[in-house]
């Protein structure tokens, strides 16, 4: 583990706020919730890509959809078959 | 409720055309324009933004070098733009409510729960005699100085509630069902006296002393069961009396005279037409598609609804059906058979009276003849029954028998 995530780990602290990672949601196969992230990097019905501050994320699937994009939350809604970590 | 609030706002739908329209989503993010729907439709994207955020997009346009396109408004604001010269239909919408909220403010329904002996037309027309009434106003019904007056009115009605719902006046009632009539004090000494005349059958005494025996012929006035009770010394003299109220059970056997008569000619509904007619009814005035003219000879089965929005918001708009039937007197006759149906039915009738006063019916018989233009019923029935009410006490006599 890494000094910054050891640090976290022992004081216990939320790894969202100490470690800048996302937050994600997912419920069943059909609807995803992603908070913590930084922007949209590329949107298409089968593929939408985040970039949070840890790295990137990859959701491929079908009929995929944005439901609401706000500064703090964004929720995706379609088929998802592979959701992955860059 | 979300939804609601968006469409109160307005919003609209727009078309994102482009190479990047992912930058100028992140542009809108950070302006904090929430933007929803964002789908992928081809070449094209589009989303949904609430209306007051358009104007900030030419910026976010520039920037981001992508082109967008309003397909859809929605919300209040367009629609009273686009309405905006239907004045007449604003007038009468600012009507409508304000007559409703008008109608609010006074009583349109009154309704009666739990009344089993005093019905609602009674209820109804206690409260009609005391000022409370459809349409008064609300604010002039005071619910404890009705309960009172109910409670002074009626005093076998335990427990009242009176409450406003809407425009509903609900009266809840509880009435006392098990009371026994309070008469005579059942301590106070008397005799058992016979209120017909019979032929005792048995008698089987618990208080007081019997001046009968079973196969004694009584008339009215006699004097069963005295309620003087001899104390005999152990000389066999009576050395003092005493005073009870006299109880038996005496049955006596009694003959009652059945005579009935009623004539054969009778008047018979003919009956020639049968219609439904719809009304309506605003406040009293009830306005119906072609009235019912003729209403001494017709027979009208109304069926009325009151109107209300809510459970509790009661209009003094009613409205329903009234089934006519028209119908001609004729003179009719009843022949034989009909008319001694008819004398059978009267004469099971008494009958069956006579078995729930609590009466056995020895024997019965009847006789039935039609006779100048009538038909005349004869007929006797024996019948043993309980007998005796308590009288005032005859101190004599119940010294006498001893």
């Amino acid at each position: 583990m890494r000094g910054k995530e050891r640090i976290a780990e022992g004081l216990n602290l939320p790894k969202d706020m100490a470690l800048g990672a996302a937050i994600l949601t997912v419920v069943g196969q059909t609807e995803l919730y992603v908070e913590n992230f930084r922007s949209i990097v590329a949107y298409d019905d089968c593929c939408l890509c985040l970039q949070s501050k840890t790295g990137r994320l990859r959701i491929q699937g079908k009929n995929l959809g944005i439901e609401y994009y706000n500064p703090e939350e964004i929720k995706v809604t379609g088929r998802f078959e592979y959701i992955q970590f860059e | 409720m979300e939804s609601l609030i968006r469409c109160w706002k307005g919003y609209v739908q727009i078309q994102i055309r482009g190479n990047s329209p992912e930058r100028f989503m992140n542009l809108c993010r950070n302006r904090g324009i929430i933007l929803w729907k964002i789908r992928r439709q081809g070449e094209y994207d589009t989303c949904c933004l609430a209306l007051r955020d358009v104007w900030k997009l030419k910026a976010l346009v520039k920037k981001s070098g992508v082109s967008i396109r309003i397909i859809k408004k929605r919300g209040i604001p367009f629609f009273i733009n686009r309405n905006k010269n239907r004045k007449a239909a604003y007038f009468s919408a600012c009507f409508s409510f304000l007559g409703i909220y008008l109608l609010s403010l006074f009583l349109w329904d009154i309704q009666f729960e739990g009344n089993i002996h005093y019905t609602d037309d009674v209820l109804m027309q206690f409260l009609y005699e005391n000022g409370y009434v459809h349409g008064m106003r609300i604010q002039e019904i005071t619910c404890e100085e009705l309960e009172k007056k109910i409670r002074n009115q009626y005093h076998d009605i335990n427990w009242v509630s009176a409450m406003i719902q809407g425009t509903r006046l609900v009266v809840k009632v509880k009435e006392n069902t098990g009371v026994m009539e309070i008469g005579q004090e059942e301590n106070t000494p008397g005799d058992l006296t016979a209120d017909r005349e019979g032929r005792i059958v048995s008698i089987i005494t618990r208080a007081g002393t019997p001046l009968v025996h079973a196969g004694d012929e009584v008339k009215e006035g006699d004097i069963l069961v005295s309620g003087m009770i001899a104390i005999k010394n152990d000389a066999g003299e009576t050395a003092a009396t005493r005073q009870v109220r006299a109880d038996a059970d005496v049955i006596v056997e009694r003959q009652y005279i059945y005579e009935r008569t009623f004539p054969l000619e009778h008047q018979v509904r003919r009956y020639t037409e049968e219609s439904r007619k719809y009304f309506v009814r605003i406040f009293d005035r009830t306005f119906q598609w072609l009235p019912v003219k003729n209403r001494d000879h017709a027979e009208i089965i109304t069926e009325e609804k009151q109107l209300h929005l809510f459970s509790n918001f009661y209009l003094p708009f009613y409205y329903g059906t009234c089934m006519v039937r028209q119908y001609d007197m004729e003179t009719a006759i009843y022949d034989q058979e009909e008319a001694e149906a008819l004398a059978m039915g009267e004469w099971e009738t008494f009958l069956g009276e006579k078995k729930e006063e609590g009466a056995a019916v020895m024997d019965a018989h009847i006789d039935i003849r039609l006779e100048n233009g009538s038909c005349i019923s004869y007929g006797t029935v024996t019948v043993q029954e309980k007998t005796g009410i308590v009288t005032e006490i005859q101190p004599d006599l119940g010294e006498e028998s001893q």
